[in-house]
């Protein structure tokens, strides 16, 4: 455990001490705050029409700010993800210190596993940082809290389930560059997979169980599906592994 | 403590290393000795467990390398050809990442760290980003990094290329220091190196072995005759004559500017016989000495002799 988390934690402060990690917040910030200010000022143009026509208490800030707001974040995600996980394996290989970690008393499962909570803690901070703009709602009305921690909860479990595909990506290659091609290729997929569930063909259907927005909307609306919660737990779990598989074959070549 | 037996990988179906067999006792120095792309990196990865061997079996510490890779990896400590660093990383917090990686125990892990950066004289810049260092800094990095967990077993991998003279004979001494407590491997393309560094030699070439033992018994074996380099103010065609009529002299050369290269039988030293006759000619002498035979000679003699067949399958 004691080397998970070193590894985890030399990759939160690698994070910080190259530029990568300021980028990738300040985009996520930035592109948040513009869209939860349009957002907002929609909200509040609607609630003023509707407050002029007797009524519009019933309005819920979380459902008509926030929702939309997750689904923007979620793709985001899509851009930020790849830049965050491409170089985690791929630069190992380039450097040479792949050979350090693998001559050290570190199991592939052990680094892998360091890896992907590295980066998922560079999310966490994220996600922590972008809570300033609900806390704005907090301050200055009544919102339903339920729904927005749900989102929260859908939006890292998204982030896992990528990251890990991200890490997969970058176990392929020692080219950082194509480390980030493919895994964006791979998000791409999963967000057209999107589009084809409306469908009402069987594929239609198909694509709504393997979609990975599609569940991530529920948490929007504060719902917490336990199979939801699975489905992204064993996607990040079967990346993961698959990784664990590519970097052990690579040994024996 | 380091045992090879029959080591052989083939990549891609070019042999990198046929049949290579040898040990290493602990407290030993041991050197790899050969050209570039001889084998040498394959043999240490494969001790280390970076890479399994097609065929043969290498035990270190009595651990199968392949079988108990994470009981061999606790008890190694090794540098790869390329320094491996971090370069975002400051060498505190780097040496500190791989003392965790190597499991030192946590109260012990500043003291550790601070024994390698004063063994391998990096106090001054214990605080700057690695990438900002100088080569010569970043391979002590890359050796600290070895000795971070007092390992048993050192794999050096050309551990003073791109040093300057200075940090050569410095890391040299530290290995040399190391020998004792620990057992070393370690590889190089330099002769002089190797000769005053380590214990025993294996001279490998294109995957083979070609020789083991201790340098100077590999230079004697070698060696079928004594060689004086004599250096006279007054050479003459007469002096030669003399030289050559000294019994066991076997050769005589003049190179130029009163320079002679005098051969002689293994068994005597005529050192001082050459030197009296030279005062009673009053040729002036101002040099005498005996040319020691180097591992040089040693190793070029053995890397040469397959030469015919290696130019044969270039052709082919």
């Amino acid at each position: 455990m004691r080397t998970v988390l070193a590894i985890t934690r030399k990759e939160l402060e690698s994070y910080f001490a190259s530029t990568i990690g300021y980028i990738v917040t300040t985009l996520f910030l930035v592109l948040t705050g513009i869209f939860f200010y349009i957002y907002l000022v929609f909200y509040l143009q609607n609630a003023q029409m509707a407050g002029s026509y007797g009524g519009g208490e019933g309005m819920d800030v979380a459902q008509s700010i926030m929702r939309p707001l997750f689904s923007n974040l979620g793709f985001f995600g899509l851009i930020v993800f790849p830049l965050i996980t491409m170089r985690l394996l791929a630069e190992e290989k380039k450097l040479g210190t792949y050979e350090l970690l693998m001559t050290s008393p570190v199991s592939v499962p052990q680094l892998v596993i360091g890896k992907f909570l590295g980066a998922v803690s560079l999310i966490l901070v994220i996600l922590i940082l972008t809570s300033v703009y609900p806390l704005v709602l907090f301050i200055f009305g009544k919102p339903d809290a339920g729904p927005i921690l749900a989102g929260y909860l859908g939006l890292l479990l998204l982030s896992s389930a990528f990251l890990a595909v991200g890490i997969l990506c970058s176990s392929l290659t020692e080219n950082q560059i194509v480390a980030a091609v493919l895994s964006f290729v791979f998000l791409i997929v999963f967000w057209i997979l999107n589009f084809v569930t409306r469908s009402e063909a069987w594929y239609g259907k198909l694509a709504q169980y393997a979609s990975i927005y599609q569940r991530f909307d529920d948490f929007t609306q504060g719902v917490i599906k336990v199979n939801d919660v699975f489905y992204y737990v064993s996607f990040a779990f079967v990346a993961l592994f698959i990784t664990g598989i590519v970097l052990q074959s690579q040994r024996w070549k | 403590m380091i045992e090879a037996v029959q080591l052989t990988k083939v990549f891609d179906n070019t042999p990198a290393l046929t049949d290579v067999s040898f040990s290493v006792e602990k407290g030993e120095i041991l050197g790899f000795l050969g050209p570039n792309g001889a084998g040498k990196t394959t043999t240490m990865r494969i001790l280390t467990g970076f890479i399994p061997p097609t065929s043969g079996t290498a035990r270190v510490a009595g651990f199968d390398v392949l079988k108990h890779s994470m009981e061999v990896r606790k008890r190694i400590g090794y540098m790869p050809e390329n320094p491996p660093i971090y370069l975002d990383m400051t060498v505190n917090s780097f040496l500190r990442f791989i003392a965790r990686l190597k499991r030192v125990p946590k109260l012990k892990e500043k003291q550790r760290i601070d024994t390698v950066i004063q063994k391998c004289g990096l106090e001054q810049v214990n605080r700057r980003l690695i990438g900002h260092l100088s080569r010569g800094f970043r391979q002590r990095v890359g050796l600290a990094q070895a000795l971070i967990q007092d390992p048993e077993v050192l794999i050096l991998d050309e551990p003073t290329i791109g040093l300057d003279p200075a940090q050569i004979i410095e890391i040299r001494q530290l290995i040399r220091g190391l020998a004792g407590d620990h057992t070393v491997i370690l590889s190089s393309h330099i002769l002089p190196e190797v000769e005053q560094t380590c214990g025993r030699v294996v001279i490998i070439n294109k995957g083979k072995i070609i020789a083991v033992d201790t340098p100077e018994k590999l230079s004697a074996s070698l060696r079928g005759s004594n060689i004086y380099n004599i250096v006279v103010r007054l050479p003459s065609d007469e002096l030669k004559g003399r030289i050559e009529t000294l019994p066991g002299v076997r050769n005589v050369r003049h190179e130029q500017n009163g320079v002679f290269i005098v051969e002689g039988d293994k068994e005597t030293d005529i050192r001082e016989e050459l030197a009296e006759l030279i005062v009673a000619q009053k040729a002036g002498l101002l040099e005498l000495r005996s040319v020691p035979f180097t591992l040089e000679d040693v190793f070029v003699h053995l890397t040469t002799a397959e030469q015919p067949a290696q130019t044969e399958k270039v052709v082919q």
